[in-house]
């Protein structure tokens, strides 16, 4: 599979690239999936959502996605309750997002490596803990 | 000499034997999602990795099997008789489906002590302030399925797919003691990223 493009994360100033999709565990709860057509081979999910972690909350603040006929699906069609900021009290365990220059680029999925690897864990859309791995570092810097 | 010959000419018809069958098996196994799999991996090798595994091992094993057939016979034989012992089902090669099952109920609960507990507040508006949230539009159509004799149950369900282990929570409608569905409230995994690809 492509590389594929990744989710937007805002974490305390920084803008993150999102390695994890936790809109399809919302879709796996419901049961429904709305119609998302993949633009390119790149997008097979067919949308990108913006997300932010405010006060060690995840939130969805955008959605752009591409529907049948082109067309758009965002926020209000899917939350038309809370079109503008979605607290994403579905999400549990570990998100990964990326941070910094592209070491390694593989085309599949979300397998390039990056500088850092920065993972999210979750219970109930609450920010637990943060941790950050250094790619950059030698693999064996542990040992030294 | 003629004793070598007819040694080495058997063991020719045994590699024979077993090519016919392993040709026979594969073309029976077209469908199969594991062969499936194994021929997109076949597709993306490399000319190195193509050679050592379809020409290099390949020729090895046809001396090999020539050089010492009793042997091979006697695995060849063993081989075809596991086979077809555990011969795959479909069912082997479908995806799982999660269901809930008695023993995962943990308590009955009313609508009204379930709705209390199950209300989700965020100070910033994120979400409406009633009981499961986003998830209440399917909460509701859950419920409107519902008869009068019915018991509604928390369940706690342990689930894995592809590797992946979670714990499934929601509740489950139970009548006449059988499960009949349920609605999940969350799913929490046990290990690995969720939806990472």
């Amino acid at each position: 599979m492509t590389a594929q493009v990744s989710e937007a994360l805002h974490y305390r100033g920084d803008d993150l690239a999102l390695c994890t999709e936790p809109l399809e565990g919302y879709f796996a709860l419901t049961g429904e999936r709305p119609p998302f057509e993949a633009p390119h081979t790149a997008l097979w999910r067919g949308y990108v959502g913006h997300w932010e972690i405010l006060d060690d909350r995840l939130y969805l603040t955008g959605l752009s996605g591409c529907g049948k006929n082109g067309q758009d699906i965002g926020l209000p069609q899917l939350f038309p309750d809370c079109s503008s900021r979605v607290f994403a009290h579905w999400v549990n365990g570990t998100l990964r997002a990326t941070r910094g220059k592209c070491l390694q680029y593989v085309h599949a999925g979300f397998a390039s490596i990056y500088e850092q690897d920065v993972f999210f864990h979750f219970d109930d859309g609450i920010l637990m803990s943060v941790e950050v791995i250094d790619n950059s570092a030698p693999a064996n810097a542990a040992f030294d | 000499m003629v004793w070598l010959l007819a040694y080495f000419a058997t063991g020719v018809a045994v590699l024979g034997g077993i090519f016919i069958d392993s040709r026979v098996g594969n073309s029976q196994k077209d469908g199969n999602f594991r062969n499936l799999m194994d021929q997109i991996r076949r597709s993306n090798r490399s000319w190195f990795e193509y050679i050592i595994e379809d020409v290099l091992l390949s020729l090895f094993t046809a001396i090999a099997v020539i050089a010492a057939w009793p042997i091979a016979l006697i695995f060849a034989i063993y081989f075809y008789r596991t086979k077809h012992d555990n011969v795959p089902t479909i069912q082997d090669d479908m995806p799982k489906v999660f269901s809930v099952t008695r023993e995962d109920l943990l308590h009955p609960q009313t609508v009204p002590q379930i709705e209390a507990k199950e209300v989700i507040y965020d100070p910033r508006g994120g979400v409406p302030y009633i009981p499961f949230g986003h998830l209440n539009k399917h909460w509701k159509t859950f419920l409107r399925a519902s008869h009068p004799e019915d018991t509604l149950w928390s369940f706690e369900s342990p689930w894995e797919q592809y590797g992946k282990k979670e714990q499934r929570y929601g509740y489950a409608r139970v009548r006449e003691n059988e499960v009949i569905d349920w609605f999940t409230k969350s799913i929490k995994p046990i290990s690995s990223c969720i939806s990472s690809s």
